[in-house]
């Protein structure tokens, strides 16, 4: 075996909460902050997007701090601020220096257009794992509804220099599937550190334009793609949204870009969305509890146990072989896509063909 | 906003991809890395540091559990194979074999 290949051993993805407190919830948290965002993404899968009466409820300051003190309580060890666009909210600036004040490590995914050399100084003694879109090169004002690549690609060397390390997260559709290659070998030239490859999932604005979602063919495609980048660059990445075992041509030919079938939602991660209502995953349309309600309502609460228990596997999927690699692919994208948890992921809703 | 970037063509593209790792190995830091990273194979360790994950949405595979798993799919299809034979042999000659082969429970 050789040395990339040998990595730490995953716990038993049955054994439920991850929390390394011994707390209830797991150890990461995404923070949705803000609905805002500049961008028009036609991937883009928050639930609020396609929702025109949810509540457009945003915690003030001193409630997102009461936020972060309970995830903190309740076990969580790294908050990754996202949104909409977090840079939106004027007062990120002190959210991060809280989180930071109470031992959290931080993560930020943004889309990049408002951080600047300022921004970066600002971020850098944070140690803050920086995350910036990148869902095309010659694509990206088609995708986003907005030109500025080339100031995204610049903010990855700008970055470098500062030694802040960055993740190109690119999300990856018809659209951009073509020019795939270039997608990954632009961010990491410019200084990308690492690769955050997630295909294009239906929900919130993304299910006005399904007819985006890749195919099982293009689904191997985008893996291929990105493994002879990484490859060639000797650079690594992780697929962010699990995929249902059965469509992945050859597995184990992926030694740079690592690959998952298991659902983490509520059980490794969770979010919390704008208004401070926590969900089990950020795809997630259902709306748990309050962040002030965690503590009394989690432990029993039968939707996020059916995450915890991993109780949701699809009929289809019923005595599949991979059953100890695999449940199904993402849930709640099949959730939002076809209605229920345990519905078949949308890789797998009868279009394409796999084997069983 | 819009500001200009080096266009490349795939030759070129591909020449940058290589100099990154090149550059990575060649650097003080990747040597450091590499030696210390023999040491801890020499030593039994992990071997490896942990990726960068900004975010962590999915739990990805070792392939350590691919193997395995592999490995079982390929005992129960062989099992199934021979409990197939033996039914067959016991229903006589030319009959379908129509028993579904057991399969792994949902472990919970």
């Amino acid at each position: 075996m050789s040395f990339w290949r040998k990595r730490k051993a995953v716990p038993s993805p049955t054994a439920g909460n991850r929390s390394a407190a011994g707390g209830i919830l797991p150890e990461i948290a995404v923070f949705e902050v803000t609905y805002q965002c500049q961008h028009r993404c036609a991937f883009c899968y928050c639930p609020w997007e396609n929702a025109p009466d949810w509540p457009k409820d945003e915690l003030p300051t001193d409630e997102v701090f009461a936020a972060l003190e309970i995830l903190r309580r309740c076990g969580v060890r790294q908050v990754t601020f996202s949104g909409g666009e977090p840079t939106q909210r004027p007062d990120l600036r002190e959210i991060l220096l809280h989180a930071r004040s109470l031992g959290l490590r931080i993560g930020l995914i943004s889309n990049g257009r408002d951080l600047n050399a300022e921004w970066l100084d600002f971020l850098q003694p944070l140690h803050v794992l920086l995350s910036i879109s990148v869902p095309g090169i010659e694509t990206f004002e088609q995708t986003t509804g907005v030109p500025g690549v080339g100031h995204v690609l610049k903010l990855f060397s700008m970055a470098k220099e500062r030694g802040i390390k960055t993740s190109a997260n690119v999300t990856v559709s018809r659209t951009n599937l073509p020019e795939l290659y270039e997608n990954i070998a632009y961010p990491l030239i410019h200084g990308a550190d690492y690769l955050l490859l997630n295909r294009f999932m239906p929900g919130g604005r993304g299910m006005q334009y399904t007819d985006l979602l890749l195919d099982a063919d293009e689904l191997n495609q985008m893996l291929e793609t990105a493994e002879e980048v990484l490859r060639r660059a000797g650079k690594k990445g992780h697929v962010g949204t699990e995929l249902p075992y059965c469509v992945i041509r050859d597995p184990k030919k992926f030694r740079f870009l690592q690959i998952s079938s298991q659902c983490s939602a509520a059980r490794y991660f969770c979010a919390l969305d704008p208004g401070g209502w926590l969900k089990p995953c950020n795809h997630s349309p259902i709306r748990i509890c309050r962040f002030d309600q965690i503590p009394d309502q989690i432990p029993a609460h039968p939707y996020w146990k059916r995450f915890l228990e991993q109780n949701y596997l699809p009929e289809m999927c019923a005595g599949c072989r991979h059953l100890s690699l695999c449940r199904g692919g993402c849930r709640e994208a099949a959730h939002v896509f076809s209605g229920s948890l345990d519905s078949p992921d949308p890789l797998l809703c009868g279009r394409f063909p796999v084997d069983p | 906003m819009n500001e200009p970037f080096s266009k490349l063509d795939r030759d070129e593209l591909n020449a940058r991809l290589e100099g990154l790792r090149k550059t990575e190995r060649k650097s003080w830091a990747g040597q450091f890395t590499a030696f210390f990273a023999a040491l801890g194979v020499l030593f039994g360790l992990s071997g490896c540091r942990e990726h960068f994950r900004p975010t962590c949405y999915s739990q990805p595979m070792t392939p350590e559990q691919m193997e395995t798993a592999d490995a079982a799919a390929a005992e129960q299809e062989k099992a199934a194979q021979e409990a197939g034979n033996e039914t067959a042999n016991e229903t006589g000659n030319g009959t379908e074999n129509t028993e579904t082969p057991e399969t792994p429970t949902n472990e919970k």
